[in-house]
């Protein structure tokens, strides 16, 4: 019998560890001890998904695991390739950093006895993701899902608060009806076809689709099912939980919600799409085209939305809506290249939004706790690494060369103009509005937390509401400039300024502590690693996609 | 040695933000280390545009095609050169100017970055690189139009950034469209699009691309109908005004989309289809409209802005004739155009700061009151009006002649456009003058001006000097025009 490779049992041991690594953690009752393993833990399964990287990369092969003895079709299996196991390290890593950029507001947050449960749900989120991207079959995928949805509710509750009772509530709804219709979906296609697993799944199908049975079936299978994970993603207009759940979260929750959570659904429906259904399968259905629509209203109405926002992580949370709708656009292209670059943008936000919710943690850390912007002005000074990170995260999410964002927009472009003519306009268009959408949210707030001392005060009254540029175009027109101009910083009271700096000096300003600086670090090196390198993650990908 | 290309753009970056964490107490020690960056910069630009001509220095591949890239050519000379010189000459301008604007540090080290950054755009050796750079401007300057940071700093500055990131991005759709199909992405005098199977049936997709490069990259040059922003930035600090919205910025859209028509497009694909039409006629809509719109304007600066949005479409005009005199033609007007602007501003920016008057009816009888400001100001309104001898008259008699030589009856129109708005320049122009020197006999001028005098030599210098090189170089153009005849040949 041929001999299997050792590395094949990583995905499987990654699991499991992750999820014993969980349940050990009670044993402990320790917020600080149960941080510690679960560091480890995440260490070792990033450790672990790499050499399978490595390997798999280097043979260029991809491998269906057997569980137990149970041969296909019975058997519950596990299928990993190039790119499930970037998109595995990947997560790791992204989901260490984010814990450790986050540690001093889990500590504050969350209350002390409840910590070492909120390790545990890490653990089983991790699990639940790393299953999810490794499953070959349906219910297991399910199974993982529903972990996954607990885990997500969990952390967001962990601060307490009505608040984020308020909106973890709305959360699990939504979820629970995404995953109730993605259920609904397996249990039609396994009376159709009476298969789970994603291969016998994909055989049955095909031979259905050339000889034409059950289309009507099928069609209402590929949508539920999509339906049901686009709801889990919070592809607009299905949203509508994700800025309140985002938001409210404690720091290191909101960044592995908007940096992870959100894409291990989508890879599980990348692989359903290639090893389930198929690209053409799904064309000829027109679900692609819903897709690309509702990305592209995404792309718009989440950067719309976040315009309006005054709390830096609801805005923060509503670009990540915009940054969902990218992606699903990319898979609503139709062509590799679009899956490609759709891809890699899970991967460049991975590293970017927990960057941005990070540094709008620590920048809210030193403004009294307040995520507003009015009292986030001139934040930046207190904590500069926190303001460069944003800054850089800004950037990132605008597609400015050199950052992690670039390649995206270079790749989707190139989808876009490589596909016919009704999608590339709409594509071209929607990513040129989105960019620009993009930079007039984020560049008032780098400058708005870069402001100097002397002009952080006694302004108040200025980002109050949007309609003041459009009044402010009109009086400008009719020509009445006052003499003021310019003037402004001397007319402010003295008092108030000295009051403020009186304020600062007493209000004890936390320090970022070194696991949040190394974690900012990190972060900024993948960025620049990401939108430097991108060659050669592009070739792991699209010999991963190649390969599904 | 190429690599020492790269010394004049990240220079003054680096020293932007090494002065943005100094932050100096003592006026006089940040006026020292600005004024030796900038000069030490110049000087450097200047040195490297001569010694390293045509080598390529590549800070990061990406791919084959994509790589931020810098190269020195004659295009490059030219738009480097109009802003080293005049970088400089603003620096000392705005030391005296800023005294009374406030937060100084700030406004030394966004200026001085914005310098190294505009020399990347002049240095580009690729589209990506110029978009890069061309983002990256848009950034740096941000800060310098919000500087006051009240609420119509505040929303001029959003109102730029929406046109500019906006303008910039339907750019890069046309940098997406070249990179699919041309054979590269560097700029070379003629275009990339000579892999003729590879364009062959999307000609008109091309045009739209180009279309969508010169209205992006045109927002930045204030094309009709995105000028708005121009006239609105002019809340930001008068050297700002001055350097920026006169010259740097407004002739970084000029420069990208010389670089997209005649560099990246080719102007084959172009000459002669309803792309180069749409393009031609948005610019002679906006030079009469800009200046008809100066006119109305009564607040001086604006009225500046307003001229500018004109004169702009004079290059763009000329630009889109799309032959190598239309080339000529306009990067005279962009070299002449840059020094009698950011004088006019110049004398906008000292009557703010003497007397904080803004608007063209409280000039009554500044003549007398402010002798050399009024004389420079005399002198460069004459040479943008294109009085002989002075600058002006010989860009506009090449842009003219460009348009009678390539024959076509979109062009010639734009000449009726030209002379037109040189009539209602001389209106809006000498409106002010006329004000100045011939005051209404029923005030009192000598009560109403009696605080009035010329500024101090910081601010006098620059002003007088610009209008002497453009008396001297209006009557002897001609080594300017052989530089520009030699590019538009594709020798430099």
């Amino acid at each position: 019998m041929h001999e299997m490779p050792f590395v094949y049992n990583f995905p499987f041991f990654s699991i499991i560890l992750t999820l014993v690594g969980g349940m050990c953690l009670p044993f402990f009752r320790n917020g600080k001890v149960a941080q510690k393993i679960n560091m480890g833990v995440i260490i070792a399964t990033g450790v672990m998904n790499f050499i399978l990287l490595c390997y798999l990369v280097s043979t260029g092969e991809s491998f269906t695991y057997m569980m137990g003895h149970w041969p296909a079709p019975w058997g519950n299996e596990i299928r990993g390739g190039p790119l499930e196991a970037l998109m595995a390290t990947m997560f790791c890593i992204v989901m260490g950093f984010s814990v450790l950029g986050g540690l001093g507001n889990i500590f504050e947050d969350v209350p002390k006895k409840k910590q070492y449960l909120y390790f545990l749900m890490m653990n089983l989120l991790l699990c639940s993701m790393i299953a999810l991207i490794y499953t070959n079959d349906m219910f297991t995928a399910y199974v993982f899902i529903e972990i996954n949805t607990l885990a997500a509710c969990a952390i967001v509750m962990a601060k307490e608060g009505g608040e984020t009772i308020v909106a973890t509530i709305r959360y699990l709804i939504m979820s629970l009806l995404g995953s109730g219709l993605f259920l609904m979906g397996i249990a039609l296609l396994y009376n159709i076809t009476g298969h789970l697993l994603m291969e016998s799944l994909h055989e049955v199908i095909m031979e259905m689709a050339a000889t034409g049975q059950y289309v009507m079936p099928l069609t209402v299978v590929f949508a539920v099912t999509t339906l049901g994970l686009c709801v889990k993603s919070a592809l607009y207009p299905f949203h509508s939980w994700l800025p309140n759940a985002h938001g409210s979260a404690t720091t290191s929750s909101s960044a592995i919600l908007s940096g992870l959570v959100l894409k291990g659904y989508i890879i599980l429906y990348i692989k359903m799409m290639f090893r389930v259904y198929s690209p053409e399968l799904l064309a000829q259905l027109h679900i692609t085209d819903a897709l690309l629509v509702l990305g592209v209203l995404a792309m718009i109405m989440g950067s719309v939305k976040a315009l309006r926002e005054r709390h830096i992580k609801r805005m923060t949370a509503y670009s990540s809506v915009a940054q969902i709708g990218y992606i699903f656009m990319g898979l609503g292209l139709n062509s590799e290249i679009g899956v490609l670059a759709a891809c890699f943008h899970i991967l460049s936000h991975a590293v970017t939004k927990p960057m941005l919710f990070l540094a709008a943690g620590a920048l809210a850390n030193v403004s009294h706790h307040s995520y507003e912007f009015k009292d986030l002005k001139g934040a930046a000074h207190k904590n500069k690494l926190a303001g460069v990170a944003f800054v850089i995260g800004a950037l990132s999410m605008i597609g400015i060369p050199l950052f992690a964002g670039f390649p995206s927009k270079l790749y989707f472009s190139t989808a876009a103009i490589q596909s016919d003519y009704f999608r590339l306009p709409v594509v071209l268009v929607a990513l040129a509005v989105s960019t620009a959408l993009n930079a007039l949210y984020y560049l008032p707030v780098c400058i708005n937390i870069w402001r100097m001392k002397d002009e952080a005060h006694g302004h108040g009254h200025e980002e109050t509401g949007q309609g003041h540029g459009h009044e402010d175009t009109g009086h400008e027109e009719t020509g009445v400039y006052d003499d003021s101009h310019g003037h402004a910083v001397h007319e402010e009271p003295v008092t108030d300024v000295a009051a403020a700096a009186f304020e600062d000096a007493h209000h004890e300003v936390p320090k970022a502590g070194f696991s949040f600086r190394l974690s900012m670090v990190a972060f900024i090196a993948c960025n620049f690693g990401l939108g430097i390198f991108f060659i050669p993650i592009m070739n792991i990908l699209s010999q991963g996609i190649d390969l599904l | 040695m190429s690599f020492l290309l790269i010394i004049p753009i990240f220079f003054p970056i680096a020293m932007g933000l090494a002065l943005l964490a100094l932050n100096f107490k003592e006026r006089g020690k940040r006026q020292i280390y600005v004024a030796s960056v900038c000069i030490a910069n110049m000087i450097m630009s200047i040195v490297f545009m001569f010694t390293v001509p045509a080598r390529e220095f590549t800070l990061v591949r990406f791919t084959d095609t994509i790589s931020i890239t810098f190269k020195v050519d004659g295009l490059s000379t030219v738009f480097g050169m109009i802003v080293s010189i005049l970088w400089v000459v603003a620096t000392f301008y705005s030391f005296e100017y800023m005294k009374h604007e406030g937060k100084e540090n700030k406004f030394f080290s966004f200026f001085t970055m914005s310098f190294g950054v505009v020399c990347g755009i002049a240095f580009s050796a690729n589209l990506i690189t110029m978009y890069l750079f061309y983002e990256l401007l848009t950034m740096a300057t941000l800060p310098l139009v919000m500087h006051a940071m009240d609420q119509r700093a505040s929303s001029a500055g959003k109102k730029y950034v929406a046109f500019s990131i906006t303008g910039a991005s339907f750019g890069f759709i046309a940098i997406m469209l070249l990179m699919n199909f041309g054979v590269s992405l560097d700029f070379v005098y003629g275009g990339i699009l000579t892999d003729q199977a590879a364009v062959a049936g999307h000609e008109v997709l091309l045009q739209i691309g180009f279309i969508c490069a010169f209205f992006g990259f045109g927002v930045k040059a204030a094309i009709f109908p995105f000028f708005n922003w121009l006239p609105s930035a002019g809340v930001a600090p008068t050297p700002v005004s001055a350097l920026l919205h006169a010259v740097a910025v407004v002739n970084a859209g000029i420069f990208a989309i010389s670089r997209v028509t005649y560099y990246s497009f080719g102007t084959d694909i172009l000459r002669g289809t309803w792309a180069q039409y749409v393009a031609m006629i948005a610019a002679i809509v906006t030079i009469v409209f800009g200046s008809s719109m100066a006119l109305r304007e009564n607040h001086i600066k604006r009225r500046l802005a307003y001229s500018t949005v004109s004169n702009l479409s004079y290059m763009l005009f000329s630009l889109m004739i799309m032959t190598p005199e239309g080339l000529v033609g306009g990067l005279t007007h962009m070299l002449f155009h840059s020094v009698l602007k950011i004088t006019l501003f110049f004398v906008a920016g000292a009557i703010i700061y003497k007397t904080g008057r803004e608007y063209v009816d409280q000039l009554e009888g500044f003549g007398k009151s402010m002798p050399l400001t009024m004389a420079a100001f005399t002198i460069c309104s004459m040479g943008l009006i294109g009085i002989p001898p002075l600058m002006g008259i010989t860009s506009k008699w090449l842009i003219s002649k460009a348009a009678v030589d390539c024959g076509d009856p979109v062009a010639v129109a734009g000449i009726v456009a030209l002379i037109a708005s040189a009539v209602l320049t001389t209106l809006y122009l000498f409106e002010i003058i006329i004000k100045a020197y011939f005051p209404r006999k029923d005030i009192d001028v000598a009560e109403l001006n009696k605080d009035v005098k010329d500024p101090n030599g910081l601010m006098t210098v620059p002003m007088l000097g610009l209008t002497a090189f453009s008396i001297i170089f209006g009557i002897f153009p001609t080594p300017f025009i052989d530089v520009f005849q030699s590019i538009a040949a594709g020798l430099f």
